[in-house]
């Protein structure tokens, strides 16, 4: 069930919010949260719920198991256990074919005609990406002591399973979440947080249906078609697909926020302007927050982070940044985008170490950080590496013939996507972001945020699901 | 809060209320098909278009891939008022629902039936005709269920809203062509220097787009062995009535084939499938022509193609020519 649509909007999301703040009882309240976010997942696969409520039941009970054991081997062995489980679930729908695909290549160009293995083509279940990942950082951090196993069975899959960040997002912290599903002040109707969660969903909800959506319509066969498209075209797409993606995200992530707000939880920031940032190293800390914190706290720090020699830092951090590119796609192209970035966080590190000191950034700096993200982007877009390639060429003009036509784009959506991709530049560059605004009571804020939402209903019609989803 | 949830309210009643009293796309009040009303429903239109033309001979039947057929060529090869009845998007029940109020309404004698690999899944994806009531009666009841709540959608949807605008300051008058391809200068098409609509590089730019469109999409279900019963039985009563029909098996672009057959073997072999059960159909007065595999002549050019998927009126007249 996606948030932009009719059904979710006028449908699970009343129905929810009512019966989640009409129940009188704290824990039949968190129970029904529970069972409207299984029937949220369920919306799309009744079958795959099993594999949620599966991590959920593991995980809960190898953290539980690994608080009470006073043996350091039984709670390896434990942790290790809920690893593999994850990793397993999460390999075996995500990346097997890609495993298999790639073996299968490597295996015809020595000569092998048959595949030496099955492809399945596996349906990858919703926010498996998400949920596993939420759910094993509950277990990791019972483990390294930084926290009790302070969850009940209903707290933690209520936390692993809400519905907001189920699908794509926020990557949340059980001890962030969960104290706040303990909390007595969750289960009654707060006007303040309603109107700021509403607000947040206004927003979210613009940025995906009338900028997000509009730049999609034009940058889709732009990139389809990249071996016919002028070099002005490929750049057009890669600012296009900057501002979607952007957007896109951003915008889903708002909703999420928002619809947390509705329920009295606060989570997590996940975009502040990443597009301001002026170096790679502040773009990670500007992009998807909950996802570069939670790859530099489980697995770049337990690879060993910084605390060695140089050159193991820089081992440290590509693995992490190209782990953290396939995490998105089962794709190599989305290894490559992982460890372009990682090169750049090295050679930023690498300076940084060698001056000792950090100056402060000027524009060049914010054009070079833009410029080198954009650059990033094709990769994480491009379908295949062939076609990539193909891109760079034509944005470096290292192309038999230069062209600036912008007869790829058609008439129908040339005029909508212009406006959007300077409205967006606009936003994304110089405007405040949804944490910066004040959501204010007053009558034109109210008229303002009305009339905005009216207009995204008038477009609901379409559905387009959120590219995140895809991860 | 307030302020604002009236606001809302107060837009989407008002946007509502108005395409409810306009009601371009006549989901609301229009129960029978009638030759005055005004709308921008296609399929209603279609409907009015057969009210029309109730002296039509033959009719048409496809989808977007039919649009090119030029009915005034059928009509003046053969003699017999022709009508085009394909639309973008036409499955196997808003066919039969065509033709259904053709047979009803005048007296066909011949039916050409562009058949297409998706028109066989079991999806019917045309929400249009399910939601138009006129049409309603020719499709089958569990196709037309439909109910307020499904509707409610299309009273705030921009389109509909943009449509009732357009058909305020847009009246429409009840003269209505012989459908889709009425417009083509049909000998034009027939000339030697015909060279198409789109140069190469605007064929080959819309191929790719459509390649993915096809292969990601449209030709990736399953076909439905319930549909296909429902095509077959649907041939046997024009078989049975009479009425000569030919069934088209169009191509796609060469170069569209080749790809399809190296990059999807498992769709192109699906397609085989199905060109096999509907050559092996066996009954009088149903005739089925195979191009699958390719017209006569064709290099593949725009004077061919539109796109990998859609031939031009060229293609389209040298299909149909030994039919008539």
């Amino acid at each position: 069930m996606l948030f932009s649509t009719y059904v979710f909007i006028f449908g699970f999301l009343p129905i929810t919010l009512l019966g989640f703040y009409l129940i009188p009882m704290k824990r039949v309240q968190l129970g029904f949260l529970f069972v409207c976010s299984t029937v949220f997942y369920s919306y799309w696969s009744f079958k795959y719920v099993f594999c949620l409520l599966f991590t959920v039941l593991i995980d809960f009970f190898i953290a539980r198991a690994i608080f009470n054991s006073p043996r350091q081997k039984n709670r390896k062995i434990l942790l290790a256990t809920s690893i593999c489980a994850n990793l397993f679930l999460l390999g075996f729908f995500k990346y097997y074919d890609l495993f298999s695909e790639t073996i299968n290549s490597i295996a015809n160009e020595v000569g092998h005609s048959n595949n030496l293995l099955p492809i399945f083509h596996f349906v990858l279940p919703i926010g498996i990406s998400f949920y596993t990942f939420q759910s094993m950082s509950y277990v990791i951090d019972v483990y390294r002591r930084h926290s009790t196993a302070h969850a009940d069975l209903l707290s933690f899959a209520a936390y692993v399973t809400l519905f907001p960040h189920q699908i794509s997002g926020p990557l949340v912290r059980h001890n962030n979440i969960i104290p706040q599903l303990k909390n007595d002040k969750t289960y009654s109707f707060h006007v303040e947080n309603f109107w700021k969660g509403f607000c947040f969903f206004v927003f979210g909800l613009s940025k995906k249906i009338l900028i997000a959506d509009l730049l999609a319509a034009a940058v889709a066969p732009l990139v389809t078609n990249m071996s016919l498209i002028s070099n002005l075209e490929a750049w057009l797409a890669i600012l296009g697909y900057s501002m979607q993606l952007y957007f896109d995200f951003s915008g889903y992530s708002d909703m999420a926020v928002g619809l947390g707000f509705m329920l009295n939880i606060q989570f997590p920031q996940n975009f502040n302007s990443p597009y301001k940032s002026r170096s790679i190293t502040e773009f990670w800390q500007r992009w998807h927050i909950s996802l570069s914190s939670w790859l530099r706290d489980y697995l770049y720090i337990s690879l060993g982070g910084n605390r060695s020699n140089g050159l193991k830092t820089y081992r440290n951090l590509l693995l992490t940044m190209v782990i953290g590119g396939l995490w998105h796609g089962a794709n190599w192209t989305f290894a490559i985008w992982g460890l372009f970035h990682g090169l750049l966080l090295s050679i930023e590190r690498f300076f940084s170490d060698a001056k000792n000191k950090t100056r402060p950034r000027g524009i060049s700096h914010w054009i070079l950080t833009f410029f080198l993200v954009n650059l990033g982007w094709i990769f994480f877009r491009a379908p295949q590496f062939s076609t990539a390639l193909i891109w760079l060429r034509k944005i470096f003009f290292v192309t038999p013939q230069v062209s600036l036509d912008l007869a790829s784009i058609s008439l129908r959506h040339k005029d909508r996507f212009f406006f959007a991709l300077a409205l967006s530049l606009i936003l994304a560059l110089f405007a405040k972001n949804t944490w910066q605004i004040q959501f204010r009571s007053n009558k034109i804020f109210a008229v303002s945020t009305g009339i905005l939402f009216s207009i995204c209903l008038l477009y609901l019609g379409q559905e387009s699901p959120f590219l995140y989803y895809q991860f | 809060m307030a302020i604002s949830a009236s606001i809302i309210i107060f837009i989407l009643v008002s946007i509502a209320s108005f395409n409810f009293y306009v009601d371009p796309l006549c989901y609301f009040h229009c129960n029978e098909i009638k030759i005055n009303r005004q709308t921008v429903n296609l399929y209603y239109e279609m409907g009015q278009r057969i009210l029309a033309h109730s002296d039509a001979k033959i009719v048409v039947l496809g989808s977007s891939r039919g649009q090119s057929v030029p009915p005034k060529w059928i009509e003046k090869v053969s003699g017999l008022k022709t009508l085009n009845l394909s639309m973008g998007g036409v499955e196997l029940w808003t066919k039969i629902a065509f033709l259904k109020l053709s047979q009803e309404k005048t007296k066909i004698k011949k039916v050409i039936w562009l058949a297409d690999y998706f028109e066989i899944i079991n999806e019917i994806a045309d929400t249009k005709i399910k939601s138009t009531p006129a049409l309603r009666a020719y499709l089958p009841s569990e196709y037309a269920a439909t109910n307020l709540i499904t509707k409610l959608p299309e009273l705030i949807d921009h389109n509909t809203l943009e449509a009732s605008f357009y058909l305020l300051g847009h009246p429409q008058n009840d003269k209505f062509d012989e459908g889709s391809g009425s417009q083509i200068n049909y000998e034009k098409c027939q000339e030697a220097t015909y060279q198409g609509e789109k140069t190469i590089k605007e064929l080959r730019q819309d191929m790719g787009i459509i390649y993915e469109s096809y292969t990601q999409k449209v030709l990736k279900p399953l076909q439905s062995e319930k549909e296909w019963n429902v095509f077959e039985n649907q041939m046997k009563i024009l078989s049975d009535q009479a009425v000569d029909v030919s069934i088209v098996i169009t191509p796609y672009h060469p170069l569209f084939i080749q790809k399809l057959q190296a990059q999807f073997p498992e769709i192109y072999e699906r397609h085989q499938k199905w060109i096999n059960r509907i050559t092996s159909l066996n009954l009088p007065h149903i005739k089925a022509l195979n191009y699958f595999g390719g017209l006569q002549g064709d290099d593949g050019s725009p004077a061919y193609w539109n796109d990998g998927v859609h031939f031009t009126c060229k293609s389209a007249i040298q299909m149909l020519k030994p039919l008539l």
